[in-house]
């Protein structure tokens, strides 16, 4: 009886482990780099219906974010504003424009096919059903005076014409920032602020604050490293963002 | 190693040891008690479902499914895309409304029973949840569990959506004509138009019980404009004789009201006033405030609860002595007190007639009278709805001799200008004749279902069809609709404008929280458009206000939920008894009974049927019987026996005998349902059951109304027999109320060596080589109590009897939870390893006071409205897979004829040391910083390693997607002929979800949360003032089952916190730990319950 496998196929297993260990290794990479939000989200900037530059109203204007995201400090949700808000200005300013068509019959008639007129503005960030997420809580720590600035998460929203996600939104990204929250906390007058600089003394400053967020409890909140660094955990538990 | 046979029934050792004393002290069946195998067996394997109940997966299948999951997986994953999302923001944005932040606004639900204040909660315009209103007389912030499913009865898919024709033709809506408001409002115009020069002849317009003064109004506008037009009124759960009874003891208009903070002695009479009847809540609001003592010193302010009844009710569970009498002698033992009261007490009875103590009563007579007696104007006789007029109004009289008045513990309020009431169950009655005799020749029927609920003496069916025409407005085309010429939709009151008067007669505005989902009109447009030509709701509420609230006055009024007394209302005054015509009736009143059993027809957890059609109510289970999705005819042990019944409990279910029940020719087919604690001779079925439209509830239990009789009295005597047939209920009563073995699954440090049948692996105590457990709920006797406070529980030695009263285990004391360690009581080798842990910052805690807890299920419905729990449907209650976070234990002790019995409600504990946590694979469940013993949802794989390590067994495991199955999970999918989509009955009910709480997918474990949700956004809310959110004042976190118990027997709070009240609760001495030995350390833990005894009925 002839034999089953030739005789090369007795390479395969020489040839084959070598192989094997470097596709597994580039599929881990694979999955580790192309499946991480940091690929996937970062840099989405979808087609709006309208071509609305935040370079030009909040750039170029210096019109502050809570004029449009006016619900940042009370609610879970800073809010994309209604169309009506649009229209404060752009009755009088360029309120014949093209571009501006589909805020025009929002406002005017509204569009049935869009549940009741609002403009069907594509969402940008989004982080998962089952994370919440709560702008009030992060922008404004009043009993500290800090707050973490709207450019921390949204990078330089006031220079872009066509607003992209910066920040992976990742779970990972929001625990970085939550063990370490120095660095991204600033005065609460200055949250809105696109270009604020740090002053010097800052830094130690926020420290000291963001030593004072650390949660009491279990010891999971706060870890002493070798080096005699701590890193804090401002939320140590799940219950914070999931319910 | 050989292999375990996990089928093979596992007898925990601790079930032998039962059996060897005298039967566990707290058991939850009768087969529990006599450790029938068909409990102690299934309860004790290792799956007490099985591993594959259903039967349909085996070893082949499941390889076949993981490789195609996995060649699945594979193309899935290539295919991930980001999916595109819209955000459609406002076009104006609504003034008050903030995405992302709930509105809530009070309302009022207009019932027979007395309207019930609520706030409800919505999301840019979604109502979610309904909540007791703190302002509201009738409801003091607490809601029953009937208030609070109304949320999900808003949100029925099967709601008519538009008006329909010739409904009577054919059951089936599709071949009902379809029609438009506009064909209504045409056919309206010239059919009520021709009316008007007949002056109404021949016209009748049928409502429901309850009080709604805009609507009382239009219809004595359409009296006055068709004067000969007749109106009828029908409510099942109205307190009809109550009223009746009032007018009898002190003249028209009376009504009679009771503030239980008040009394010392409640003796309950045939009653089940903590949760049925006339302002039940606000009565358990008072009753609870006497029953919460914090410490031994407080004892005698305790008030002490007799009740005599023929059924075991809610009530009856609460009481302190118990007697169980058949209701047909409830009179005699009313007479029999207050002849012991004037012959041995000296009180004046005027000509109310006495007479000697009922056979078996005289000790219970003898006890009341003299406590009674002892606490003049501070004891009340309560008496229930089934008992006749004159019974009731009997006692209302005997109160007021008693001096109930005088300390305004029973007070009566009249009405000026009263006429005599025409009772509800006359007015059906002179209806049913009206119509059977022609005289009616078009009937209006509004917000009434009088076809199902009338009473089936009356056979109103039949008789309606005599009607020409017959239109039917009404939430769902029920069956009165299904005999109707027209259907018309009606709005829900959470989308209409209204107003509704409270028990004690304070009116308030029903307001709408959404305009109606399906296009209906309100019961207010409806009648302004027919009489006045108006369908502004809101205008015509406002009209009949204008004198009484207009401007800022009105504006408060919407927003407190209370409208300011009106001139010529309800008010109290002091009104001497019509003793005389009182006795004249009691005289007259001829002994009730006869041959056969005595059936008491009660209201479970639909109600009339009104929330038949909601998965919530249908699947909650009843507070006595555990029974859920059915009836059943509950009858005594003794009389199964005697009658050849032998229902009984099967594996998880419950294997019920089924009988004919007959009254007076009119005959059902009822399963049964063996209960302990009724009286040899009586049985109660529950009403509301058996309906025959709605896509959830048609089909479920059966019809009771067909037994009541022509005077609508809910008690009857009937004929029973066995039919041979069997069929299979869903009782939870013996699901996951035992531990088993709690770790049976994986065990711990020192116990991994130890064979699983280790005396130390096993649940208990050890002493002297023998395990003792201590009970799982305490209680005790208030004479021991008030000398010697709680007396620590300990484990028998040798053949010691078990102690008269068990509170709190030794060193079950606060400071255990608080201070780092292990309690020195514990085991030497606890089950559970301890972990060094400090208590610091905010840490969450609950006690529930079972004194206080009346077993009303209204907490349990809260927790299901507020944390989005899916209902299952009938069959997975079969399997045990129910998901009620909440679950509350009865149980019963004593003997099976008379057993008292006792009510827990048992959540996820928020084990310090949970057994949870360290076998879940992938860490999700872990605690935080505050003690909370976390649950992330997207974490979980579904192992169900940690319900199997739970020894509460609080977790719930989502066996199937019950959630987007559209809330209710039925595999009969045809209904009725027609099929129904299950999707899109989701779309419907998911605008009921709460947003703040993640819904939970197929394979996940969920579980009580200490309502995370609301402590989260108490922190945000107090950061947004300034404050810091790791010093949360006391009171800010409300969990929703805390916020509705009517008794507040729910306390929550940083136990951290010495100022809270949740520490204060902690130290009380009579607070313990359920399974302490464990050394598990739940935050929640309980106050043993004290009996307030009295010592002349013992011994």
């Amino acid at each position: 009886m002839a034999q089953i496998f030739p005789k090369w196929t007795n390479d395969i297993p020489r040839v084959g482990a070598p192989l094997t260990v470097v596709a597994a290794c580039f599929a881990t990479f694979v999955v580790w780099y192309w499946f991480s939000p940091k690929h996937t989200d970062v840099g989405y900037a979808p087609k709006q219906p309208v071509p609305y530059s935040h370079a030009l109203h909040a750039g170029t204007m210096q019109m502050d974010c809570r004029y449009c995201h006016n619900n940042v400090e009370r609610s879970a949700h800073a809010g994309v504003p209604p169309t009506a808000t649009c229209m404060n200005c752009h009755r009088q300013i360029k309120y014949d424009s093209p571009k501006l068509g589909a805020i025009r019959t929002s406002f005017q008639d509204g569009n049935p096919a869009n549940d009741g007129g609002g403009v069907p503005w594509r969402r940008i960030h989004k982080v998962a059903d089952y994370a919440y997420f709560n702008h009030s809580a992060h922008i404004g720590i009043k009993h500290k005076g800090v707050g973490v600035g709207c450019v921390t998460c949204h990078g330089r929203v006031d220079q872009m014409e066509v607003v992209a996600q910066q920040q992976p939104l990742s779970m990972s990204w929001c625990l970085d920032c939550h063990n370490n929250p120095a660095p991204n906390l600033r005065p609460i007058d200055q949250v809105t602020n696109m270009a604020w600089e740090a002053p010097a003394d800052w830094p130690a400053k926020a420290a000291g604050i963001a030593k004072a967020l650390r949660p009491p409890g279990n010891k999971n909140a706060t870890e002493v490293l070798p080096d005699g660094q701590v890193i804090v955990r401002a939320t140590a538990g799940c219950t914070g963002c999931h319910r | 190693m050989s292999k375990r046979d996990l089928f093979a029934p596992f007898r925990p050792a601790y079930a032998a040891e039962e059996q060897k004393h005298e039967g566990p002290k707290y058991w939850t069946s009768i087969e529990h008690k006599e450790g029938h195998s068909s409990v102690v067996e299934s309860q004790s394997v290792e799956f007490p479902n099985g591993i594959a109940p259903l039967g349909e997966l085996h070893r082949r299948d499941a390889l076949k499914l993981a490789g195609a999951s996995l060649a699945l997986a594979g193309l899935a994953t290539a295919c991930v895309r980001r999916p595109e999302e819209e955000i459609l923001a406002y076009t104006q944005q609504p003034e008050e409304i903030i995405p992302g932040v709930a509105n809530r606004y009070a309302t009022v639900m207009p019932r027979a029973t007395g309207a019930v204040g609520l706030v409800v909660t919505a999301y840019e315009g979604r109502p979610t949840k309904i909540e007791g209103n703190p302002l509201h007389p009738g409801s003091k912030g607490a809601a029953d569990m009937w208030a609070q499913a109304e949320i999900l009865n808003l949100w029925d898919p099967d709601r008519s959506r538009k008006p329909a024709k010739d409904l009577n033709k054919s059951v089936d809506l599709t071949a009902s004509t379809p029609a438009t408001w506009a064909d209504w409002d045409a056919f309206a115009a010239t059919h009520f138009g021709a009316y008007g020069e007949k002056g109404g002849q021949g016209l009748a317009i049928l409502t429901n019980g309850a009080e709604k003064p805009t609507v009382a109004r239009l219809l004595a506008a359409a009296k006055a404009k068709w004067p000969s037009a007749k109106l009828f009124a029908w409510d099942a759960v109205a307190a009809d004789r109550a009223e009746d009874a009032a007018e009898l003891a002190f003249g028209p208009g009376a009504r009679v009201h009771n503030a239980l903070d008040q009394a010392k002695v409640i003796v309950a009479l045939d009653s089940d006033f903590l949760v049925d009847g006339a302002d039940s809540l606000a009565l358990a609001k008072g009753f609870g405030k006497r029953r919460r003592i914090a410490h031994k010193d407080e004892a005698g302010n305790m008030s002490r609860l007799y009740v005599v009844e023929g059924v075991f009710s809610t009530t009856g569970a609460n009481a302190d002595h118990r007697l169980r009498l058949a209701s047909s002698k409830i009179g005699a033992f009313l007479q029999a007190v207050a002849g012991e009261l004037a012959g041995k007490h000296g009180v004046v009875v005027g000509e109310l007639p006495t007479g000697p103590a009922p056979a078996g009563a005289e000790k219970m007579v003898a006890a009341v009278a003299a406590d009674l007696a002892k606490n003049k104007g501070a004891g009340v006789i309560l008496v229930g709805e089934r008992q006749p007029v004159a019974v009731q109004a009997y006692a209302m009289a005997l109160n007021a001799l008693l001096g109930a008045a005088d300390t305004q513990l029973q007070t009566v309020s009249t009405l000026a200008g009263a006429v005599a009431r025409t009772s509800l169950a006359s007015s059906v009655a002179a209806l049913a004749d009206a119509l059977e005799q022609g005289e009616i020749e078009t009937l209006l029927v509004v917000d009434c279902n009088v076809v199902a609920t009338a009473p089936g003496a009356l056979k109103i069916g039949e008789a309606l069809k005599k009607a020409k025409t017959v239109v039917h407005a009404g939430l769902i085309a029920d069956e009165t609709a299904a005999l109707s010429h027209w259907h018309l939709p009606l709005a829900h009151f959470l989308e209409s404008w209204g107003d509704a008067t409270a028990w004690d007669g304070t009116a308030a505005v029903v307001q709408p929280l959404i305009l109606p989902i399906f296009g209906a009109r309100s019961e207010v447009a409806f009648f302004g458009g027919l009489v006045e030509g108006k369908t502004d709701d809101k205008a015509l509420v406002e009209a009949t206000w204008t004198s009484v609230a207009a401007g800022k006055v009105w504006r408060k009024a919407l927003h407190d939920g209370v409208l300011p007394a009106s001139p010529g209302g309800r008010a109290v005054a002091p009104v001497p008894p019509l003793t005389a015509a009182v006795a004249d009736a009691a005289k007259k009143l001829s002994p009730a009974g006869g041959k056969g059993l005595e059936i008491a027809l009660t209201f479970g957890t639909v109600l009339d049927g009104r929330l038949a059609n909601n998965p919530w109510s249908i699947e909650h289970p009843d507070s006595m019987t555990k029974l859920s999705w059915d009836n059943a005819l509950v009858v005594s042990p003794k009389y199964a026996k005697q009658n050849g019944i032998t229902s009984g409990v099967k594996r998880n279910g419950y294997q019920a005998d089924v009988v004919k029940v007959a009254v007076d020719g009119r005959s059902i087919e009822a399963p049964t349902f063996v209960l302990p604690g009724l009286e040899d001779n009586s049985a109660s079925l529950h009403l509301g059951y058996g309906r025959k439209t709605g896509a959830v509830g048609a089909g479920v239990g059966v019809d009771a109304f067909p037994l009541l009789g022509r005077d609508g009295g809910k008690l009857v005597v009937a004929t029973v027999e066995r039919t041979g047939k069997q069929v299979e209920l869903a009782s939870t009563q013996d699901h996951f109320s035992r531990p088993g073995n709690p770790f049976n699954e994986v065990s711990f440090a020192d116990s991994t060596a130890m064979p699983a049948d280790a005396v130390e692996r096993r649940l208990g105590t050890t002493f002297n080589g023998k395990k003792e457990v201590s009970p799982v709920a305490r209680e005790g006797k208030l004479t021991i109590y008030k000398e010697q406070g709680a007396t620590p529980w300990r484990p028998r030695r040798g053949d010691e009897k078990a102690p008269e009263s068990e509170f709190a285990h030794e060193g079950d004391i606060p400071a255990n939870l608080v201070a780092q360690g292990t309690p020195a009581h514990r085991p030497a080798m606890p089950l559970q390893p301890t972990m060094d842990i400090t208590y610091d910052g905010q840490q969450w805690g609950m006690v529930i006071d079972l004194t206080a807890c009346i077993g009303c299920n209204a907490c349990s419905i809260a927790c299901q409205a507020e944390n989005n729990v899916a209902t299952v449907g009938r069959k997975q209650v079969l399997l045990g897979r129910e998901l009620h976070w909440m679950r509350i234990d009865r149980y019963f002790a004593g003997d099976v004829e008379n057993p008292t019995s006792v009510h827990q409600p048992l959540t996820c504990m928020q084990c310090e040391n949970a057994p949870c946590e360290p076998v879940c694979p992938v860490a999700a469940t872990v605690h935080d910083e505050e003690g909370i013993n976390s649950m992330a949802y997207n974490r979980c794989i579904g192992t169900r390693y940690c319900a199997n390590n739970c020894p509460y067994k609080v977790r719930r495991y989502n066996y199937l997607d019950f959630t987007v199955t559209g809330n209710i999970y039925r595999s009969e999918m045809p209904f009725d002929g027609r099929t129904w989509a299950q999707p899109s009955r989701f779309e419907v009910y998911k605008l009921q979800r709460n947003p703040n709480v993640t819904v939970r997918y197929r394979g996940v474990m969920e579980k009580c949360t200490y309502c995370t949700q609301r402590i989260e956004a108490a922190k945000v809310a107090f950061k947004g003032q300034g404050g810091d959110r790791k010093k949360l004042p006391d009171g800010a976190v409300v969990p929703a089952c805390a916020q509705t118990c009517p008794t507040e027997a729910i306390t929550f709070g940083n136990i951290n916190d010495e100022r809270s009240k949740v520490h204060a609760m902690k130290k009380v001495d009579r607070n313990y730990e359920v399974l302490s030995e464990l050394n598990v350390r739940p935050r929640t833990t309980y106050l043993a319950r004290l009996q307030n005894n009295n010592p002349d009925l013992e011994g």
